[in-house]
């Protein structure tokens, strides 16, 4: 169990933007587009993200998910997103769940890891598979905020702008963001620096398919078992996050560094925990496929942009100033109601302090969700609100 | 030492910050003591469990700046490079200064220092904006800002937006709204003399304010420009709870300061936008109430008018508060971070 630090309270600002979780965002539509993913490049952003310090003082190890060798690229347009916290934050507060709705559209890349527990019994109890978000961008600054200061998801504020691209049923997205085109001194900021483009051809059945159909991917859902399994999945995915330990992607669970910086000495944390969060994804409908000859991936490899396309495309060290062109393995759109809850801090990292003060050790709270039951069974109750206590 | 994992999306920029040829609109506003004091009392005095050894006091004079600041060359200077990570932007903040005082473990007051506060900021360049809450702990918030002098001959036109809610119920939906509206009669200058003969505490606050720009030719160490923020960041299951809370030691050191003009208030009209998202900061930090609201005109003083090509809803109240004295000026601006005067739960 991590205990809370100290029980600090919160200076609540009249003005603060942060909207406690959890929350409830109905219908949904989302765009996904899969490919490959270097598995040596996620092992290089696990190790660098979450396998700090030593294997021994953590107690667990991330590595790519073997089984699912992809990353995917997702575009969600939230027309409504809820509180659905209905408690004040102070007795004479309203509840920010009455107070109103904000919509936004936002976009990140999923890269599934597995978290290993390092000795034989934590292997058993303590292995699960998580989703780390290694870029996430959305439209509305509250969500921006939230992200990053409470989720540990680092979410950065950009022009993301969705529609339906030349042809009806087809898929346009493009998300334009802060960028530097160098990263020399004195190089001005462009505000709006275009960072992806996805373009796509109507959903299938279409007869404007650049190739033969028969050799997609998607042709496979043509079949009466396929589409049954989709829609099975979506009615059944209140039960799949039971049954399938986490494994099937209706229940995503994030993975992220919640970190900040001195502000005398901005290379080193005062706060550093890995935080993960439950997206549970129900409803499910509308499940529809691209054909993934049809579907335009283009990067833009240039300036402060490079970093991040070195962790999920085969992109040099340097920027080549060029775009990079993507072709997916698979592309589909589907609407759902989204839950995202069930925020924990499975592991903050030992904090060394200045000016005389004791440092914060390292706390663990590891054991994955399918084994969290029988632990509050055997064990001590360690619901994430009891943490504090 | 527990090492910061530098990645994309903490790609901050790093103390110290510069900003070159920085052109600054300063209205000196007039509040209640007890709106000063209120802020200084929950976010510097209170026990967060522990008591930081200082007390923080609201002056006698009771004025504070709202200080419009735009930044068409702003860039980190981080181990010694100048200009990396350069980026123009605009940002509007309240600040004051206050006294603050040194606290024994005897509960003896001593060490009276004058510092800057600034309860509320806004910026509308992202990067600056999570920099500024994640490095220094300035609570800013994202806005669509416009600086217009060439709308009208002889005027000066600043709005300024931000995302949220009308009114607070179930159905509302965020958009983008009205909060700030600033017109200035540039044509009509005045003079520092002028104003502070009117009003003695005035004389005494523009002695602060002085004291704490660098005029050309005086030294920088004589300046007294230390700006405290609490820099604070939530637990991840309960929002009441901090996992970090300090109190952060800044500065900020004008250089090169020219082209200086000085307007009397009654040549500006400076408008708050009544909306329940601003209303508690309106009412706290200015004494600005809902009454006051009820009776007021609505809309845009220069009708509708979008941001950055963004609609924007100016279809709310707009309360007026009174500008004893505004003023403009030209000067290369350093941000240093300077210390952590007190880390919370020891």
């Amino acid at each position: 169990m991590i205990q809370g630090p100290q029980n600090i309270p919160f200076a609540q600002s009249s003005d603060s933007q942060q909207v406690p979780p959890p929350y409830h965002f109905p219908d949904v539509t989302v765009n996904a587009f899969v490919w490959p993913a270097n598995m040596k490049r996620v092992q290089a952003y696990c190790d660098q993200t979450f396998n700090l310090g030593s294997e021994e003082e953590r107690g667990f190890v991330y590595r790519p998910a073997a089984m699912w060798p992809y990353a995917t690229l997702l575009f969600l347009e939230y027309p409504i997103m809820i509180s659905s916290n209905p408690l004040p934050q102070h007795f004479d507060e309203m509840p920010y769940s009455d107070r109103g709705i904000i919509s936004q559209t936002e976009v990140f890349i999923a890269v599934p890891v597995i978290r290993y527990g390092t000795d034989p019994v934590t292997l058993i109890t303590e292995t699960t598979l998580e989703w780390a978000l290694p870029f996430i961008v959305v439209g509305n600054p509250m969500s921006s905020v939230c992200g990053r200061e409470m989720l540990g998801l680092g979410k950065l504020l950009a022009d993301i702008k969705t529609r339906e691209g030349r042809f009806p049923n087809s898929f346009h997205g493009t998300i334009k963001m802060p960028g530097w085109r160098s990263l020399e001194p004195g190089a001005q900021m462009d505000p709006k620096l275009k960072f992806v483009d996805v373009k796509t051809n109507p959903v299938l059945p279409t007869f404007r398919s650049s190739e033969n159909q028969r050799r997609s991917l998607s042709t496979l859902f043509e079949s009466r078992e396929a589409s049954w399994l989709i829609e099975e999945m979506g009615s059944l995915s209140n039960l799949v996050d039971d049954i399938s330990l986490g494994m099937i992607p209706t229940t995503m669970r994030t993975v992220g560094l919640k970190q900040y910086r001195d502000a005398i000495d901005p290379t080193r944390a005062i706060y550093q925990s890995i935080v993960t969060c439950r997206a549970k994804y129900s409803n499910i409908n509308t499940f529809r496929m691209y054909d993934e000859k049809d579907i335009d991936i283009e990067f833009n490899d240039v300036g402060s942009f490079n970093e991040i396309l070195q962790v999920f495309l085969e992109v040099g060290d340097t920027p080549s100033g060029r775009k990079y062109p993507l072709t997916p393995v698979a592309g589909f759109q589907f609407k759902a109601d989204i839950d995202y809850d069930q925020m924990r801090v499975i592991h903050s990292f030992a904090i060394d302090r200045e000016g005389g003060l004791p440092p914060i050790p390292a706390q663990s709270d590891l054991v994955s969700s399918w084994a969290r039951p029988w632990k509050g069974f055997f064990g001590p109750l360690t619901h994430p609100m009891r943490n504090v206590e | 030492m527990t090492r910061f994992v530098g990645n994309f999306s903490t790609q901050q920029l790093l103390p110290p910050w510069v900003s070159l040829r920085a052109k600054s609109w300063v209205f000196i506003i007039k509040v209640k003591r007890k709106c000063l004091q209120r802020y200084l009392n929950t976010h510097f005095n209170a026990a967060a469990p522990d008591q930081a050894p200082f007390h923080y006091e609201a002056l006698n004079y009771t004025y504070g700046l709202m200080r419009v600041t735009q930044h068409p060359d702003f860039s980190s200077c981080h181990n010694n490079r100048p200009g990396t990570q350069t980026l123009s932007k605009i940002d509007i903040d309240w600040a004051y200064p206050c006294y603050r005082w040194r606290v024994s473990p005897e509960n003896i007051r001593y060490d009276r220092k004058i510092v800057w506060v600034e309860p509320l900021s806004f910026d509308n360049n992202s990067y600056t904006m999570f920099s500024s809450r994640e490095i220094w702990g300035t609570e800013t918030n994202m806005a669509h800002i416009e600086v217009d002098e060439s709308l009208t001959r002889g005027k000066l036109h600043i709005d300024m937006a931000i995302e949220g809610l009308k009114k607070f119920t179930p159905k509302s939906h965020s958009h983008l709204l009205g909060c700030l509206h600033i017109r200035v009669d540039t044509e009509t200058q005045s003079t520092l003399m002028e104003q502070i003969e009117k009003d003695r505490d005035l004389a005494a606050f523009a002695g602060v304010l002085f004291a704490s720009v660098g005029l050309q030719g005086q030294s920088l160490v004589t300046h007294d420009s230390e700006l405290n923020t609490l820099k604070q960041f939530r637990d991840v299951f309960n929002m009441k709870v901090a996992v970090y809370r300090a109190i952060v030691q800044s500065r900020s050191d004008h250089e090169n300061v020219s082209d200086i003009k000085i307007y009397d208030g009654s040549n500006v009209k400076l408008d708050f936008m009544w909306s329940q998202t601003m209303a508690e900061s309106l009412h706290r930090l200015f004494g600005l109430r809902k009454k006051h609201a009820k009776t007021a005109e609505r809309g845009h003083p220069g009708g509708t008018r979008s941001i950055d090509g963004h609609e924007v809803d100016w279809d709310l109240p707009c309360l007026n508060k009174d500008v004893v004295l505004a003023a403009s000026f030209t000067s290369d601006i350093r941000y240093d971070v300077t210390g952590t005067l007190h880390t919370y739960g020891n």
